[in-house]
């Protein structure tokens, strides 16, 4: 298993040990390192990484403070010079805490607990997805969405109140929607089955939209609906 | 002779065998994180002068703060108690006059302490070029 990380450490020392021990494991891809938690919100909130290793006192805002600004939660393992955080830690359930400077052995330890968490949340069915809108990652719960439009490279989702263009494919979502209550109907969109309201002739109608559906997905759109 | 297996020898002072585990026995990864700390200790001292003389404690304790960890990263770790100490003087008082003998001390101390990681580095790199050779 590899991990996509960052480090958000403001001491040169740390950071530098810190890098060497993830070259040396082979299995961190370093994205960047952020010496202020500002910067690393700013990285994150345009960008999914699996693990953070971040510094607790930094100049500006602190690591837990940055924690609570995030869009969403990577993994986190907290370096810290502090015991004293322990508590913290485990309150904000990060994966875990190292006291610096560690050895790689004690590295690899949280390692391998990174691995048994993700492992376990992959594993658990969530309900909802991330998409990049204008450099930003928003949150969208899969219940809310209606229905997705293809526009070439990009990518249409529609919500009862709101409408999201990201830079993506129908072909890519395709594999990760199926499973989740959505329905190829047409080669340029994707329903959610439950938000359908009527059918008529070759068209849907979600929440006041009309989605063609072809000829071809006909079939499988009244295998999946329950007609009585 | 062959000095393939000869191991290097901390001088006094260093934590030898904290620093082999900590860098599991690679001495150049050692010199790399002497050369880093030097670096980021004289940094901090350089902003510890500037909040010395501004007269702000909080400034100045933060980057005692900030240089204290660094010590443990090269097995100088009996210094950190004494910055410490600094730290908590500096939380205690509004002004930096009243620091003034602690800081000069604390501040020639780090200053051997750089002095010693240089000494120490320049050792390394003499060893090691000596067993490549």
């Amino acid at each position: 298993m590899r991990f996509t990380s960052l480090i958000v450490e403001d001491l040169k020392p740390a950071a530098d040990h810190l890098r060497k021990l993830c070259e040396r494991s082979g299995i961190i891809d370093l994205k960047g390192h952020f010496i202020c938690a500002e910067d690393a919100l700013d990285y994150l909130s345009g960008n999914l990484v699996d693990l953070v290793f971040l510094d607790v006192e930094m100049p500006g805002m602190s690591g837990f403070e940055m924690l609570d600004q995030l869009v969403y939660r990577p993994q986190v393992i907290l370096t810290t010079s502090k015991t004293e955080y322990a508590y913290d830690a485990f309150e904000y359930k990060v994966c875990d805490f190292l006291k610096k400077p560690f050895t790689y052995d004690r590295f690899t330890e949280a390692l391998q607990k990174v691995e048994q968490r993700k492992s376990q949340s992959e594993g658990e069915e969530g309900d909802q997805i991330f998409i990049k809108v204008d450099g930003k990652l928003v949150r969208l719960r899969y219940d809310d969405i209606l229905f997705m439009e293809s526009m070439g490279d990009y990518v249409k989702f529609v919500t009862a109140d709101r409408k999201f263009i990201t830079h993506n494919t129908m072909k890519n979502l395709e594999t990760k929607f199926s499973g989740r209550g959505f329905l190829k109907v047409h080669r340029s969109y994707m329903v959610n089955l439950n938000a359908i309201d009527d059918i008529q002739d070759n068209t849907l109608y979600v929440k006041g939209n009309q989605i063609p559906v072809s000829k071809t997905n006909r079939s499988s759109v009244f295998e999946r609906i329950n007609i009585v | 002779m062959s000095h393939k297996n000869v191991r290097f020898i901390f001088s006094g002072g260093f934590d030898t065998e904290y620093l082999w585990e900590l860098y599991d026995n690679d001495i150049n990864t050692i010199m790399e994180m002497f050369g880093s700390s030097i670096e980021a200790i004289r940094a901090e001292v350089t902003n510890s002068i500037v909040h010395f003389r501004d007269g702000d404690p909080e400034a100045l304790r933060r980057v005692f703060h900030k240089i204290r960890p660094v010590f443990s990263y090269v097995g100088l770790n009996y210094l950190q108690e004494q910055v410490h100490d600094f730290e908590n003087k500096c939380s205690l008082t509004t002004g930096t006059e009243s620091l003034s003998s602690d800081y000069e001390r604390l501040v020639s101390m780090v200053y051997d302490a750089m002095a010693l990681l240089e000494q120490e580095l320049e050792r390394m790199k003499k060893f090691t070029n000596l067993k490549v050779s």
